[in-house]
């Protein structure tokens, strides 16, 4: 499912993780870019692998996923010195405000409810890339 | 005082015995009888002309023949008058309790020549003695605590069961003041009494509270009464105490198990509308999402035709979870419309696995123990039921294999299972895949779609018709199995006026609900399989109904066939929305069918008056 990206570290890194494909598909389509490389991750256990090994500056993560949660993810993140500079977009299905709330409090820079608007997505990408 | 005469004597002691109210009966050393004085006639019945000279011991019960010998051996051995307690024999068989006196009577010489007896009736007192004695083991064997007082609250009877209750002893509150066990509040047993005597209530009865010795308050049943000596004066109180706190507890524990069950309920309905809400949000996300992104942005024909076809996959997504939601919904709230009917399940079977269509990597095998009887059952959910596994089956194999249906019955019950040789479960999922939106989410199964209520709808149709679901694997990687059950008709023939072969559950009700209107019984078969088991295990219709496309095996088939199982011409009325040629219609007549109707507004009293009238023609 992943798109491996060959790895010189240069490259600016954006991971969609989500085990719903056609998410994927949608949200790969719109933010598609020749200034970052995208890659996937259908699970939370294959996200948090290519986390590690590509150091992504923009993570768009789904809260739930099989294997570790976006949530755990996320805290992952926020204890992992070498992932500092690490953006978190969460994309969810649960729409409560204490859903977005707790997503915000653990560290996540920005929180989409599904259904969300890709332009939307892809201005808060380009936020966060600071493009 | 002149001493008395010998003679006189002798005529006074005679008087004595004469007028006293003791039986004195005097005996020789043999026990024969010598005096008899009135007093014996009135207690044994017997005048002394009969007695006297005869045996003493027709007087005594069977049981206490040697009691004689050895009143008599202590006498003889010189002891002085002997006093007991015994039972004697009525001249009229009945047994009456006595008190005696036994004492020597000696010559001159001082010789023991006999005995004399003095008896007193006692049964009069031995009853009561009983009556007292039962009362006293009833108000000591009572679990209700039983306590008498003084109009001043002095306790005067304490009983085992207030023992129990109350925690003290019977020799601790004897003499104590009833208030040592009433609460600050609460209402005392003498007050209570004081004012009864204005309402000349006999007895009050209440829910309070008492004390007990180790401080624990208890709830009671109280009942109040007054005491009233020989004249009727008041002279203290009663009070019979039930503890109920364990009552009132289980009665407080049932409101908050009923609360606990409506909570739960409301919770379910809560966590459903989440879940829903939730598995909405994920179709809709990439349906208005592409959507935005062809409306805005320029695509190629390959994208553009890609993510159209991902649209129309999450729409149809879409789509199939409201209807779930809708159908798991309307099963909730027990708003089955069952329609239940003798069905052939193999024909079912049959049926579910042709419109499950081809797939040559999955082919559907079909093995059926032999002759199954009659399921009773709504078909078209039972069918639906049927469709569900085999779509499951196919769809969680996807490196193809063979798929099996069997069959079995099983005390009472038709078992139905499909095994596939698909992923396989986890042991620990197998208890939980029933439950609504429950999807297994092992990384083979990730990329197959569900909405996750497919069994949990499969469970409740089975269920509401008296079956049961379950699953069984072997382990991840070795297939799985999953079998319902299904009830039998009750053996012997089914017995109907009217037959009715009808696939349309709905329309088939209308057609039964014609027929009893008209005084006629009538049964559905879904299908002309169904029909024919139904005439060759016995029924006897005087009348038949059929419509002509019917799942499997259709209607003209049937109704050709007819005359052999039916014996005798019975009607045979033939509803159906075909239009048919004059040929076709010919063709129907020459095998015996009445009427041929047009299924239509009006059909099914069209059909039933026919047939009532060629009923009535007979």
């Amino acid at each position: 499912m992943a798109r491996r990206a060959p790895a010189p570290p240069a490259v600016t890194f954006v991971l969609i993780a989500d085990d719903e494909s056609s998410m994927r598909l949608l949200v790969h389509t719109t933010i598609e870019s020749d200034s970052y490389q995208v890659i996937e991750a259908a699970d939370g256990d294959e996200a948090w692998a290519l986390i590690k090994r590509y150091k992504p500056s923009l993570v768009l993560l789904d809260v739930q996923m099989p294997g570790r949660t976006g949530m755990e993810i996320l805290a992952s993140i926020k204890r992992d010195p070498s992932l500092r500079a690490v953006r978190v977009i969460l994309m969810t299905a649960r729409a409560l405000e204490s859903d977005r709330t707790a997503g915000m409090a653990a560290g996540a820079d920005f929180y989409l409810a599904k259904p969300f608007s890709p332009l939307e997505l892809l201005a808060r990408v380009q936020e966060a890339l600071g493009l | 005082m002149r001493p008395l005469s010998d003679e006189r004597q002798l005529l006074l002691a005679a008087m004595l015995v004469a007028s006293s109210d003791d039986a004195i009966i005097g005996k020789d050393y043999q026990s024969v009888i010598t005096s008899w004085n009135p007093a014996a006639q009135r207690l044994y019945g017997y005048a002394a002309e009969e007695v006297l000279g005869r045996n003493i011991a027709f007087l005594l019960p069977p049981d206490r023949l040697n009691e004689l010998e050895a009143v008599l051996g202590r006498v003889a051995a010189g002891a002085d008058a002997q006093h007991y307690e015994t039972k004697r024999l009525h001249k009229d068989g009945s047994l009456i309790d006595v008190a005696m006196t036994v004492s020597p009577i000696r010559d001159l010489s001082g010789r023991i020549v006999g005995t004399s007896t003095i008896q007193r009736n006692i049964t009069q007192r031995k009853k009561t003695e009983t009556v007292a004695a039962e009362m006293a083991a009833i108000v000591d064997s009572s679990n209700d605590a039983i306590i008498g007082m003084t109009l001043e609250g002095l306790i005067t009877t304490w009983n085992r069961g207030a023992e129990h209750i109350y925690g003290y002893t019977a020799r601790a509150m004897l003499g104590k003041n009833i208030l040592l066990l009433v609460p600050p509040g609460r209402p005392v047993e003498i007050d209570i009494i004081a004012g009864m005597l204005a309402s000349s209530a006999r007895t009050e009865s209440f829910e309070t509270q008492r004390q007990r010795q180790d401080g624990r308050l208890i709830d009671v049943s109280l009942t109040v009464s007054p005491i009233r000596d020989s004249d009727g004066v008041i002279v203290g109180a009663s009070s019979v105490a039930r503890d109920i706190t364990e009552h009132n507890a289980m009665r407080a524990e049932l409101a908050a198990a009923e609360l606990r069950s409506v909570l739960a309920v409301s919770r379910a309905k809560d966590e459903m509308v989440s879940l829903v809400s939730h598995e909405l949000r994920t179709p809709l996300a990439s349906l208005l999402g592409f959507t935005e992104l062809l409306y805005s942005r320029e695509f190629t024909e390959e994208q553009r035709r890609q993510y159209l076809g991902v649209m129309l996959r999450e729409g149809r997504r879409l789509t199939d979870l409201i209807n779930d939601v809708l159908h798991i919904q309307r099963l909730e709230a027990g708003h089955q419309d069952l329609n239940l009917a003798p069905a052939d399940l193999e024909a079912l079977i049959q049926r579910a696995v042709n419109a499950a269509g081809v797939d040559v990597l999955r082919p559907i095998q079909v093995r059926t123990s032999g002759q199954l009887p009659l399921a009773m059952i709504d078909t078209d959910s039972i069918l639906q039921v049927l469709a569900n596994f085999l779509a499951n089956a196919r769809k969680y194999s996807p490196d193809g294999g063979d798929i099996l249906v069997t069959t079995n019955l099983v005390g009472g019950m038709i078992t139905i299972d499909v095994q596939d040789a698909g992923l396989g479960l986890p042991a620990d999922e197998l208890p939980k895949l029933f439950a609504t939106f429950y999807r297994v989410e092992s990384g083979d199964r990730r990329l197959i779609k569900g909405t996750g209520l497919g069994l949990a709808i499969n469970r409740r149709i089975v269920e509401a018709q008296g079956g049961e679901v379950s699953a069984h694997s072997d382990g991840p990687g070795k297939g799985s199995r999953f079998q319902f059950t299904v009830p039998v008709v009750e053996p012997g023939p089914k017995v109907a006026d009217v037959l009715i072969v009808e696939d349309d559950s709905g329309f088939g009700r209308l057609l039964q609900e014609q027929f009893v209107a008209r005084g006629l019984t009538a049964v559905r078969a879904a299908d002309a399989e169904t029909a024919q088991r139904l005439l060759k295990e016995g029924m006897k219709p005087r009348a038949v109904i059929s419509d002509l496309l019917l799942p499997g095996v259709q209607g003209e088939e049937f109704v050709a066939r007819l005359g052999s199982e039916t014996g005798p011409a019975v009607p045979v009325v033939v509803l159906t929305v075909k239009q048919l040629a004059p040929h076709e219609l010919s063709a129907l007549e020459k095998v015996g069918v009445t009427a041929v109707l047009p299924k239509e507004a009006g059909a099914t009293q069209a059909a039933a008056s026919l047939i009532v009238a060629a009923l009535a023609k007979e």
